[in-house]
């Protein structure tokens, strides 16, 4: 004989048997008890809770030769019949297969004539979803009035596509998921029947795997004996239902927590390679973001986690370090990816792409902090600054000398008419302006290592580490400068930037004098954050502690900033050159009868 | 095509899921229902057909650990996809319909002709089209003795739960890179390092590996790497010009995206400093270490997006032109280090 598996083998045969549903078989035993048994009923719920089972149950304790009972014999002739599925006067009908309005019909002539042995001709239709709609329709007169012999049993597990028109002629019951501590101890028992032993941990994820549905269980208790064989180990049943490891996850987590993609990606490549299902993966590590925030709100004792001490013992130290908010964006960039993994054609793809940009939201910070920052920010600026910075003109940045911007630039463009006349004419007045001319002080300052700050020269910072000011002593050549800056870019990019606009003007071993045109830059770097932090790097360029002093001068000297400028400009400028001589545009304006009126140029990049 | 059958041995990798198989029939716990679930190209159908041999084979003593014979009568007709007892399923048009499930399912009411047991294979079950996927569950969940249903999907995930629930479920992973190596110099004798280059590409399946060891397929690769590594300095005539090339051939978009998209998780990787070894293109497309890992993310974006216009029917030229500049557009702004 063929081997039967499991979820047919155990297959209820009483209303008690059924697991989990006893508000459904109270009701029904309750109602042939009393002889109130409606004639149609509709059994909905999730796959594998038994309303297919339920259906035949109920259609033996109506037939059973001792009477309508609660307690079918299973030993008379109808009892066995119906199991075996061969009944003369229970129809168990495949709605799917059977769904249109012509073997709707056929079941409708049938139904006038009365059954052949037993009490009632019973009618299962299973998969009734499947129905199409005209042959609801035909169906709903006799549904609403049909003879004293029949009664209707309807089973799916879709009851929103049935019309609210049968729904409503329909005794309906809904089957719940069965709770996992029952679907474990009906699998312990059937486990005790086989005579076969597996670990309770094993148990519990066949359980846990089962979603609530008693036939999933039992395909997978099948598939956990015939793969991993009787007396499987815990490690060999989780292998097998293809749940990752719990230590994956929480090692993927490290790795995100610690900012190490490649670690991270090194677990999905592992998650990969035994063939478990990304979409669950994902979703497990989603739960278990999930009770890390939890565990970092509640406290390890939090009820809502669910977790064993042990496992919220290890969640809460790997939580320690990481803030909420960082692990609320990583949640909800998986919360993301978890759907685009469930669809996508490459769901390894699309979770590694989730992780890559869990590392780099990693460093993001929270809008709080930002204000937090934009509010010191604004204390510094109203009490650091005597007088708020009159206005700078509004061309500041240009007033110095621009090589290309003026000269050839104005013959060759052929729009000059886009510029702002002001913009021309305001240049040599800016030259002159009387307000920005400060005394340069070409010399060094005295080496005294704490002078005290004089009052007016608000644009000197002491930096002298680590007190000791000249030991060894060296100083940042003007030569020097440009990598100077270019090393304080990787470190400081906003600081850098500024430094950028200025120049070396005086420099000697424990003193350095730079000098910046712009008024802007100029109080930014002379007092707070930014000239600590000058101090700093410039102490560890040169090995020894310097003061910095800041002046404030509008020269010819060139920047940094300056000659990338003017380097930029040239390169633009050659490029203008050459789209405007370009033959194909020399074609289209002697074509068209037109004229070039702008030449836009994209920025210029650095590496270019 | 020199005949050969399929049996358990000559099948590469899988030993674990093999051995399983074997265990259920030895010990007979052979279920009537199995969904075998795994990637594309990895030899499910395979193992499915070997599978229907071991079940079938009439020179096999009832040891345990024998296989087929390979060579009877039965097991060639099966191995072939040809035995009068095999009902095999596949998508006709997009989907598997109600009318081949119906015509399958009738033959069911009827012991088998020949074989020990018949054998139902339906592949790509997650295109069983609704209908059809309900029209099958009755006769899934209890059929007549002596039959086997062998449902074969990637997208497990795309199959009705209700069908999964009735099936005993066994995954299939994906080869090693090793597998399909050792594969393609033992069955297509290419040099090692051909065989890794395409193992690497054809990402555990054997499918795509026969696919991408073409002489045309290893050319685009070349190609498409060198269109890349140009593509942050191109003029947008020239880009303009790519765009063309890829949207003039719309069958063979899909395959351009394939390898973007491989040079692009390269690119994706690097980025996160994975070491080379894992990489698809290991010592190719060095120039893209360069990239952050934002732009190479963004750069996938832009791939998943022209894959999924693809599906929805889209001027072919506008999704090349909208993708070329996509990615330049993520090179460049991902800023190189």
């Amino acid at each position: 004989m063929a081997y039967l598996v499991l979820a047919r083998k155990y297959r209820p045969a009483t209303f008690d048997e059924i697991v989990g549903q006893d508000h459904v078989t109270r009701a029904l035993k309750n109602a042939i008890r009393l002889d109130r048994v409606a004639h149609a009923f509709l059994f909905t719920g999730a796959r594998g809770v038994g309303k297919t089972t339920a259906a035949r149950v109920l259609a033996k304790a109506l037939q059973c030769e001792h009477g309508p009972t609660p307690e079918p014999c299973g030993t008379c002739r109808s009892c066995v019949e119906i199991t075996a599925g061969s009944s003369l006067d229970v129809f168990e009908i495949d709605g799917a297969s059977n769904r249109g309005i012509n073997e709707i019909r056929e079941l409708r002539d049938g139904v006038a004539y009365a059954p052949q042995r037993d009490r009632y001709k019973i009618y299962i239709i299973d998969e009734v979803h499947m129905l199409t709609s005209e042959a609801f329709n035909a169906l709903l007169k006799t549904l609403e009035e049909p003879p004293r012999h029949v009664k209707f049993i309807f089973a799916t597990t879709e009851p929103q596509k049935i019309p609210v028109t049968i729904l409503s002629r329909c005794q309906r019951y809904d089957f719940k998921r069965v709770p996992l501590s029952q679907v474990r101890t009906h699998l312990e028992e059937l486990l005790r029947s086989e005579n076969i032993a597996l670990p309770s941990e094993g148990i519990r994820m066949v359980a846990r795997e089962s979603e609530g549905s008693v036939r999933d269980a039992l395909s997978l208790l099948d598939r956990v004996i015939s793969f991993a064989g009787d007396g499987a180990d815990a490690a060999a049943i989780s292998e097998c239902l293809g749940v990752a490891d719990r230590d994956w996850i929480i090692s993927l987590l490290q790795a995100l927590l610690d900012g190490d993609t490649a670690n991270a990606l090194d677990v999905v490549a592992k998650v990969h390679d035994y063939g478990y299902d990304m979409r669950s993966f994902t979703s497990d590590v989603l739960t278990t973001i999930r009770d890390l925030v939890v565990v970092k709100v509640c406290g390890t004792n939090a009820k809502a986690a669910e977790l064993s001490d042990a496992e919220a013992a290890e969640l809460n130290t790997l939580g320690q370090t990481i803030p909420i908010a960082a692990l609320q964006r990583m949640f909800q960039i998986l919360l993301k990816a978890a759907d685009t993994v469930a669809h996508s054609r490459h769901p390894r793809l699309a979770l590694e792409m989730a992780l890559v940009r869990c590392s780099t939201v990693r460093d993001l910070q929270t809008v709080p902090e930002v204000l937090a920052r934009l509010e010191a920010l604004e204390a510094r600026l109203t009490k650091g600054l005597p007088a708020p910075p009159a206005p700078m003109p509004r061309h500041a940045p240009r007033a110095k000398p621009q090589i290309a911007e003026a000269g050839p630039n104005a013959e060759r463009k052929p729009a000059p008419e886009r510029k702002p006349a002001t913009e021309r004419t305001q240049a040599p007045e800016r030259k002159v302006a009387p307000e920005h001319e400060p005394v340069p002080q070409h010399t060094a300052p005295p080496r005294a290592p704490k002078p005290p700050p004089q009052p007016d020269e608000a644009s000197h910072a002491t930096a002298a580490p680590n007190g000791h000011s000249t030991s060894k002593a060296s100083a940042m050549q003007p030569d020097q400068w440009p990598a100077f800056v270019k090393q304080t870019l990787s470190t400081d990019p906003l600081l850098a930037s500024m430094l950028e606009n200025a120049t070396v003007r005086d420099s000697a071993p424990g003193s350095l004098v730079i000098a910046v045109a712009n008024k802007f830059y100029h109080s930014q770097l002379s007092g707070g954050r930014n000239s600590t932090r000058l101090a700093e790097l410039v102490a560890a360029f040169t090995g020894t502690g310097t003061r910095i002093k800041v002046l404030q001068l509008d020269t010819e000297t060139s920047t940094i900033a300056d000659e990338r400028k003017s380097r930029h400009s040239a390169i633009k400028d050659e490029r203008r050159n050459t789209l405007m001589n370009h033959p194909v545009t020399r074609a289209v304006e002697n074509e068209m009868d037109g004229q070039v009126v702008d030449v836009r140029l994209e920025e210029i990049r650095d590496d270019e | 095509m020199i005949y050969c059958a399929i049996v358990f041995d000559r099948i590469p990798g899988h030993s674990e899921t093999i051995a399983g198989l074997r265990a259920a029939q030895d010990s007979d716990r052979v279920s009537h229902a199995w969904l075998f679930s795994g990637p594309d190209g990895v030899g499910k159908r395979n193992v499915a057909l070997a599978f229907a041999q071991r079940l079938n084979c009439k020179h096999r003593s009832e040891q345990p650990n024998q296989d087929a014979c390979g060579t009877c009568r039965t097991c060639r007709q099966l191995s072939d996809g040809r035995h009068p007892d095999l009902i095999t399923l596949s998508q006709d048009g997009q989907f598997i319909k109600i009318a081949q499930v119906r015509e399958a399912m009738k033959s069911l009411r009827f012991a088998p002709i020949d074989a020990a047991y018949r054998v139902i294979l339906i592949q790509d079950a997650d295109r069983l089209h609704e209908a059809a996927a309900n029209a099958l569950l009755k006769t899934l969940e209890e059929p007549a003795p002596r039959n086997v249903f062998l449902l074969l999907t990637s997208r497990p995930a795309a199959v009705l739960a209700t069908i999964r629930s009735r099936c005993q479920q066994v995954r299939f992973r994906s080869l090693t890179r090793a597998t399909v190596t050792e594969w393609l110099m033992s069955e297509h004798s290419l040099s090692q390092a051909d065989a890794e280059d395409v193992a690497g590409v054809a990402g555990g399946s054997l499918t795509a590996a026969q696919l991408a060891m073409d002489e045309a397929a290893t050319s685009l690769r070349e190609e498409w790497i060198g269109y890349v590594a140009e593509l942050p300095r191109a003029n947008p005539t020239r880009l303009l010009e790519l765009a063309e090339r890829l949207g003039a051939n719309k069958t063979g978009i899909p395959n351009v995206l394939d390898i973007l998209r491989l040079i692009f998780r390269d690119a994706m990787l690097r980025s996160v400093h994975v070491e080379s070894e894992k990489l698809t293109f290991r010592s190719k497309a060095e120039f893209l270490s360069h990239l952050q890992p934002t732009s190479a993310v963004s750069a996938l974006r832009y791939i998943d997006d022209a894959d999924n216009a693809l599906h929805r029917n889209i001027n072919p030229r506008m999704l090349a032109e909208h993708l070329i500049f996509g990615l330049r557009h993520s090179m460049r702004n991902g800023r190189y280090r």
